[in-house]
């Protein structure tokens, strides 16, 4: 809530100028930005020696769009801050902010929060690496359509995430299906959306209880080794 | 070198600045130059910083000056920022992106990801509609196209809101 109250504050002030310290037209949006994240002023001309406080800043005080004012590497970086969900869905802002959402190295990286991209073992599939922080030996989750979970622990999703989801009972229970799938976007990204899209959710469903099986076997190969040996 | 040595800064229109030294340890640009060369006794200009902004920089590292937590980085996405960093990043948006270069140029990371973090938390939780309306952008879809960048990142997802 304090959040919304800076942004409501942030507009308040922004209207409440007047509009003749606008800055440029907003056409050669990319040149402009290049202007601001372009380094240097190098015509040091004067030394006044103030000390402490200063005059205010001379900038325009109109809203600004940060994906044009930003050079791309730290627009990048604002963007690392936000669910993957939220990124998917900025997209359509406009054609900059589309742009600003797809180049390869972010979305690797983005993937990377989900461990995506770096199979640590036994891969079939891109999706089943959604839950990559969960640990590649730690057995899965009995995946019943049915069965209600908490999703704030077992899936590390939080509040925001969740909006729009509906509740199963009282206290914080959810479907399983749709924490999955929506925990599919938020650690997985770009894969999980296509994932929850065209309906995979099943087929991970099948990945995952086959990896199961394989970890069970293995699991049980080695013990018996260690028997043997004994 | 002693505790209380201080260090003359020069903003871009050349106004001064003189500074503690371990104020301006907090960049890490400046503490790897001053330990590279060591305190020349000369202004260290910072083309790529105004007065005003820096003005802003110093008063974020004086209040931060002895956080014992300023570098240890805190990457939790949800975490609250806490109220006085949120006051002081109540400024317009031309100001609040300046800080962003600021900090990027200057190397503190604390600062950064504040500022970061301001910004994303002002695109969170909003339908692309009502960011335009929060940053001024004009919308240079055509309907077809819009529809089409909807079609591929997930309608669900991207009307959820």
């Amino acid at each position: 809530m304090l959040r919304q109250s800076v942004m409501v504050k942030n507009r308040q002030l922004a209207s409440n100028q007047p509009s003749a310290l606008q800055g440029g037209p907003t056409g050669s949006r990319r040149v402009n930005k290049r202007h601001l994240s372009g380094s240097t002023n190098n015509d040091i001309v004067t030394t006044e020696s103030k000390r402490g406080k200063s005059t205010l800043p001379v900038v325009s005080v109109e809203p600004k769009d940060p994906c044009v004012a930003l050079p791309i590497e730290i627009w990048h970086y604002i963007l690392s801050k936000l669910p993957l969900s939220a990124i998917a869905k900025i997209a359509v802002v406009s054609k900059t902010w589309l742009d600003g959402t797809s180049p390869h190295p972010f979305w690797r990286k983005a993937c990377n929060k989900g461990a995506l991209g770096e199979p640590d073992f036994y891969t079939y599939s891109d999706h089943a690496l959604a839950f990559g922080e969960r640990p590649s030996s730690a057995s899965l989750s009995v995946c019943n359509q049915a069965t209600t979970v908490s999703p704030t622990m077992y899936y590390k999703l939080n509040h925001h995430d969740l909006a729009g989801v509906a509740r199963v009972g009282e206290g914080d229970r959810y479907l399983n299906l749709e924490v999955e799938r929506i925990a599919l976007v938020v650690h997985g990204g770009w894969v999980g959306i296509v994932v929850a899209l065209e309906g995979l959710v099943n087929k991970r469903w099948i990945l995952f209880e086959k990896r199961d099986r394989y970890f069970r076997l293995h699991r049980q190969a080695k013990e018996k080794a260690i028997a043997g040996a004994a | 070198m002693s505790a209380h040595s201080q260090i003359l800064l020069t903003s871009s229109e050349g106004t001064e600045f003189l500074i503690d030294r371990d104020i301006a340890d907090k960049s890490m640009l400046l503490k790897c130059m001053l330990e590279d060369i060591g305190e020349i006794g000369q202004a260290v200009p910072l083309p790529n910083v105004s007065g005003p902004i820096l003005t802003k920089v110093i008063e974020y590292c004086t209040h931060h000056r002895d956080d014992p937590n300023f570098l240890s980085a805190n990457d939790d996405v949800t975490a609250d920022i806490d109220e006085w960093d949120l006051e002081y990043c109540k400024v317009d948006q031309g100001t609040l992106y300046e800080l962003i270069l600021a900090a990027n140029y200057l190397d503190i990371k604390p600062l950064m990801d504040l500022t970061c973090k301001t910004v994303a938390n002002m695109i969170k939780a909003k339908s692309p509609e009502e960011i335009r309306k929060t940053f001024n952008i004009t919308n240079d879809f055509t309907p077809e196209e819009e529809d089409q960048v909807r079609r591929e990142n997930g309608k669900d997802w991207v009307d959820e809101h």
